[in-house]
């Protein structure tokens, strides 16, 4: 201002008032363009008052002699004020216009960013990281989980943190708080759930939250729900990706299973079809001690092929634990008979008595699982129940539960036995059995693939009661 | 002129091979042995066997292929063994046609017997109607009249359906599905409940203690047969 006086002042007699006054004009304009609209105000205030002390007849007074000369100043001033007053709108448009290109470039690099993440913590990364330079505000996602949270990413440092409670209170409700909102907007942070209702999905946190900035609260529900859209992308991809993870181990185990089945099926039934073979042809011919040696490899191998089979289906059905099986209808009667018939064929048919008390039930089921578990149960009450009695299957109905329960006249289970602490490879009342301690475990393993339950009771005055016992919804016939 | 039958054993397990051989040679029968497939398609051709017992994992492929080639042009009696136990497996060659089979390991005697029941079955399949009789129980085919201990029993239509079309060929083992086509009919054929509830009131008839039946078997997870004499 004192520059262009002083230029003004010193070549005034070649400008003239009117040069004079389009010094000071653009002054005024650089000074409002520049600077805020009120200097631009103070600086045309200030040139109406110099235009008259230095360059307005009288001189050096605050006079004005002439008419002329008031229009001349009026004019100044009224020119400089409406120009003021444009230029000052067109650096808002101009701003509200950098801003919006700010705002589309920044959701640009977002949605790029977004797409590009291939794991939740890089999403959750990037876009913290975004976040905090388009806004210059601290960053954080938290993960609620009951009444705590956990911090899974951060960027820039949060002066004052959320409260734990509204937090915790946000995720709950799937309700945004802090300035602009209707919950907690005294706080000093936004706080914005990925889901609109109540869940238990991760919250954007973002830091030096302030009055002034509450229109940006909904500019941070739609990054949130940006945000929210690729998180449960990721989450369904990831899902997905474990089911196959699982799916291809299960396909391992099930193809190593298969190859370990066959190369132990295979020799087993080389030995006991070769040792079959010969005392069927040589047992009249051949010493009778050499006949014992045979009958006892026979013998040995049956024996161990039964463990070898009880250990193939207990790996079979734990590598297959999340796999359903294939369930029919079953009567439970027939699958008794089908155990008569393997025990009638060992000449063992009078130390096992079938009990029959519902023969109209059907249940879902497999047969030869449960064949197996049956077989295993009945084998472990043979091998406490004294040889004057048989060990009793028993099928029945109560409160619309169908059990087949296994009664034998042993040695109970020890007090302290609960079947959900079965264990493989353990005895736990015959400790001389021979065998690899897997009945109970297979039992176990069949109940649970049936939704069944394995039940274990002691009998009065004594013996134990092992039953599976199946719940009414499987054993509903279809309409 | 030699009128033995004989018996192509397809296996690539030596030690198994040469006891099955053994074995059969004991029941009378002359046998060929084949370690693959293709061995075993030359034998079927030049031997003309009039029994298969096909071991289904074979070096060169899958013996449930050389199970469907063969039931293109013959009706030869098939045992099958196999390593494999999954119920799955077991319908899918019986579906195939494979008249039995047996998982390993098996007992000699219970192959014996399946390999003479298998042999019966080849001899009746060119009559008509037979009678099965066994502990009492008579199914007369060409008279269809059931009797139990002499006298005579009242079966429904279905449960007759039921009963001798498992008669028809004593010890053969019949598919759920099988059953429930030749008895309800097609649409019927995923419906086990309906087998399970008649198979149950027939046995409640014929069996002495339905629990420990003698005459109808059940094969877990795969179908019924009745037993053979």
């Amino acid at each position: 201002m004192i520059l262009v006086t002083y230029l003004n002042h010193e070549y005034a007699s070649r400008l003239g008032l009117a040069g004079v006054v389009s010094g000071f004009l653009i002054l005024v304009v650089l000074t409002t363009y520049y600077l805020r609209f009120p200097f631009g105000l103070v600086a045309a205030a200030s040139a109406f008052l110099i235009i008259n002390f230095f360059f307005v007849e009288p001189l050096y007074t605050w006079e004005v002699a002439e008419l002329a000369s008031w229009a001349a100043l009026v004019g100044f001033l009224v020119t400089s004020i409406v120009i003021s007053t444009l230029i000052r709108k067109l650096r808002q448009e101009s701003e509200i216009s950098d801003l919006a290109r700010k705002q589309a470039e920044f959701s640009k690099t977002l949605a790029e960013e977004i797409a590009a993440s291939n794991s939740i913590e890089s999403l959750f990364a990037t876009s913290c990281e975004l976040i905090h330079k388009a806004f210059n505000k601290p960053v954080a996602i938290a993960q609620t989980k009951e009444s705590a949270y956990s911090t899974l990413h951060q960027a820039g440092k949060m002066r004052s943190p959320a409260s734990q409670s509204s937090i915790i209170w946000a995720a709950n409700n799937g309700k945004m708080a802090g300035p602009g909102t209707d919950n907690w907007p005294e706080i000093g942070n936004w706080i914005i759930p990925f889901e609109r209702l109540p869940s238990k999905s991760p919250v954007l946190l973002i830091g030096d939250a302030d009055a002034e900035g509450e229109n940006l609260a909904q500019d941070f529900r739609v990054i949130t729900d940006q945000l929210s859209t690729a998180y449960h992308r990721l989450c369904n991809m990831e899902r997905a990706r474990q089911a196959e993870l699982r799916a291809h181990e299960e396909s391992i185990h099930n193809t190593l299973l298969a190859s370990i089945s066959h190369d132990m099926r295979t020799p087993l039934t080389g030995i006991i079809g070769a040792a079959g073979t010969l005392l069927n042809q040589l047992s009249t011919t051949i010493p009778p001690e050499a006949k014992e040696l045979l009958e006892s490899i026979l013998s040995e191998a049956e024996h161990l092929a039964g463990s070898t089979e009880n250990v193939l289906s207990l790996v079979h059905l734990e590598a297959n634990e999340t796999k359903p099986i294939d369930l029919d209808w079953q009567s439970p009667e027939e699958i008794v008979g089908i155990l008569m018939m393997r025990y009638r064929a060992r000449g063992l048919e009078h130390r096992v008595k079938p009990e029959i008390l519902d023969n109209s039930s059907l249940i879902r089921g497999n047969a030869t699982l449960l064949t197996q578990a049956l077989m295993n149960l009945i084998e472990n009450a043979l091998a406490v129940q004294p040889e004057s009695s048989p060990v009793i299957v028993r099928v029945h109905s109560e409160a619309g539960h169908l059990n087949i329960s296994i009664l034998d006249e042993g040695p109970g289970f020890p007090e302290e036995f609960h079947t959900e602490s079965v264990h493989k490879f353990a005895s736990y009342r015959d400790k001389r059995k021979r065998g690899f301690g897997l009945g109970l475990a297979i039992a176990s393993a069949v109940a649970r693939k049936h939704h069944a339950e394995l039940q274990i009771s002691a009998r009065e005055p004594v013996g134990s009661c092992v039953s599976l016992c199946f719940p009414a919804d499987m054993a509903k016939l279809p309409e | 002129m030699n009128t033995r039958n004989r018996a192509l054993i397809v296996e690539d397990d030596k030690a198994i091979s040469q006891f099955l051989a053994s074995s059969l040679m004991g029941l009378g029968l002359d046998t060929t042995i084949a370690h693959n497939i293709e061995q075993a398609l030359q034998s079927l051709k030049t031997k003309k066997p009039q029994l298969m017992i096909l071991d289904l994992e074979l070096p060169d492929g899958d013996g449930k292929d050389l199970l469907r080639q063969v039931r293109e042009y013959s009706d030869i009696p098939i045992i099958v063994l196999s390593a494999r136990q999954s119920e799955q497996e077991k319908v899918a060659c019986f579906n195939l046609g494979a008249d039995d089979y047996l998982a390993k390991p098996f007992g000699v005697q219970e192959l014996l017997a399946r390999v003479q029941v298998a042999l019966r079955h080849a001899t009746m399949m060119t009559l008509r109607d037979h009678v099965y009789s066994l502990d009492g129980l008579v199914v007369d085919l060409a008279s269809n009249l059931v009797t139990l201990h002499g006298e005579p029993l009242h079966l429904t239509p279905l449960e007759f359906k039921l009963l001798t079309a498992l008669a028809r060929m004593p010890g053969k083992i019949f598919t759920h599905r099988q059953l429930l086509m030749t008895v309800w009919g097609e649409e019927y054929c995923d419906d086990t409940h309906y087998l399970r509830i008649h198979m149950g009131r027939l046995r409640a008839k014929i069996e002495k203690n339905p629990a420990s039946p003698r005459f109808i078997v059940t094969e877990a997870g795969i179908g019924y047969r009745l037993a053979a004499n």
